[in-house]
């Protein structure tokens, strides 16, 4: 069970997909521009997660060495449409603000990363441990900066109005240079942070 | 050998898994698709309608509102133009059996976050209410016109404008009679 914890928080923390690993960082980058669509982003990249790592930690053994990343990619892109059409008929809204980001989390090189460096290594229970806690992690980051930009940039939280229609927001963060400088901004935070607490460890 | 067969089978579930989750999201898809659409009509008008009729030409989509009595309540067009800041800019028009402008939804665009995005909000849409092809000067106020442009995304403003122009002139031509003038 310890074993289990660690691979979670591992995921969460110390191996964070975006803050740590830089990993997946098209998406992270564009599609933060709302709450809404970061919380979505990294849920729908979650899933994806778990059902590639599932699949590849059940397969990888039949699965010859020569034709593993291509098997590893079909699969991951299997899932990918799956989100994307449940996306499109369960919650329109979402599918019009992500639109073309969701087939793109085929090429989210963090899922790749996750089925060619864990699932395909280790047992089923941790494969599903692992895509959570790397999953959540990478929502948390989303969200993290999402929540940073749209505050900033648009003066709105999960599309409440936290100023007046007519105020002046820091537009840059709502703009491709400010999903930079909030990601540089999160990662050095988060970095100084974990400085601070390391002592207690 | 093997590593061709296992891969051709990999190809074959992923086909099938595919093709069964296609076939359960189809009807859920277009649902969801005419009600976005639906919703996006009401929105734009003011009157809650009963029945929808469409109408679709060669050029563009026309939707008729009628309300309880089967009365035509409005007239919805679709309408677009390529000139926005970052080129598409699809538009849902409503106007009212007068042709007079209630409102539009904007469908598409890519318009700069923060700036060229306020074509979709409240204070700029307002303008646009009562007017007609020939009571308006459909310039931006910065060329003599009557629109008044957004700050720092005038180019955004004289699009939308030129969609909302085409739009009337759709109408103009499918419902020549219902021309108050």
């Amino acid at each position: 069970m310890n074993e289990a914890l660690n691979i979670f928080t591992r995921g969460f923390v110390r191996e964070n997909p975006v803050t740590k690993m830089l990993l997946g960082l098209c998406p992270v980058l564009a599609v933060t521009t709302t709450a809404v669509n970061g919380l979505g982003m990294g849920l729908a990249t979650t899933f994806v997660l778990l059902g590639s790592n599932v699949v590849i930690a059940l397969a990888s053994k039949a699965i010859p060495n020569t034709v593993r990343i291509p098997s590893f990619i079909l699969v991951i892109a299997t899932f990918v449409t799956i989100v994307d059409l449940l996306i499109q008929a369960f919650s329109p809204e979402l599918n019009q603000s992500l639109g073309i980001f969701i087939p793109l989390i085929v090429v989210n090189c963090m899922i790749l990363g996750r089925a060619e460096a864990f699932a395909s290594r280790n047992g089923l229970w941790y494969s599903i441990i692992d895509a959570i806690g790397m999953g959540l992690g990478f929502t948390f980051a989303l969200l993290l900066l999402s929540i940073l930009r749209e505050v900033l940039g648009s003066g709105t939280i999960f599309n409440i109005p936290l100023v007046g229609e007519d105020a002046n927001t820091i537009l840059v963060f709502a703009l491709p240079p400010g999903a930079f400088a909030g990601l540089g901004l999160i990662i050095a935070g988060l970095n100084s942070l974990e400085k601070k607490m390391g002592g207690k460890k | 050998m093997r590593p061709i067969i296992i891969l051709t089978i990999v190809g074959i579930l992923s086909a099938t898994l595919l093709a069964v989750v296609e076939d359960l999201t189809r009807e859920p898809i277009a649902v969801a698709k005419e009600q976005m659409k639906r919703k996006a009509i009401q929105q734009i008008f003011p009157f809650t309608f009963d029945s929808l009729n469409t109408v679709t030409t060669e050029k563009t989509t026309f939707y008729e509102a009628y309300n309880q009595e089967n009365t035509l309540e409005g007239i919805a067009v679709e309408t677009s133009t390529e000139e926005g800041y970052s080129g598409l800019i699809e538009i849902l028009l409503g106007v009212s059996p007068d042709q007079k402008i209630l409102g539009y939804k904007v469908l598409f665009h890519r318009e700069t976050p923060g700036l060229g995005d306020k074509i979709d909000k409240p204070k700029f849409k307002e303008q646009f209410k009562g007017r007609t092809l020939e009571n308006t000067n459909w310039k931006v106020k910065k060329d003599g016109g009557d629109i008044d442009e957004l700050t720092a995304a005038t180019i955004s403003s004289e699009a939308v404008a030129n969609a909302v122009v085409k739009g009337l002139e759709f109408i103009k031509e499918q419902y020549p009679k219902s021309s108050a003038e």
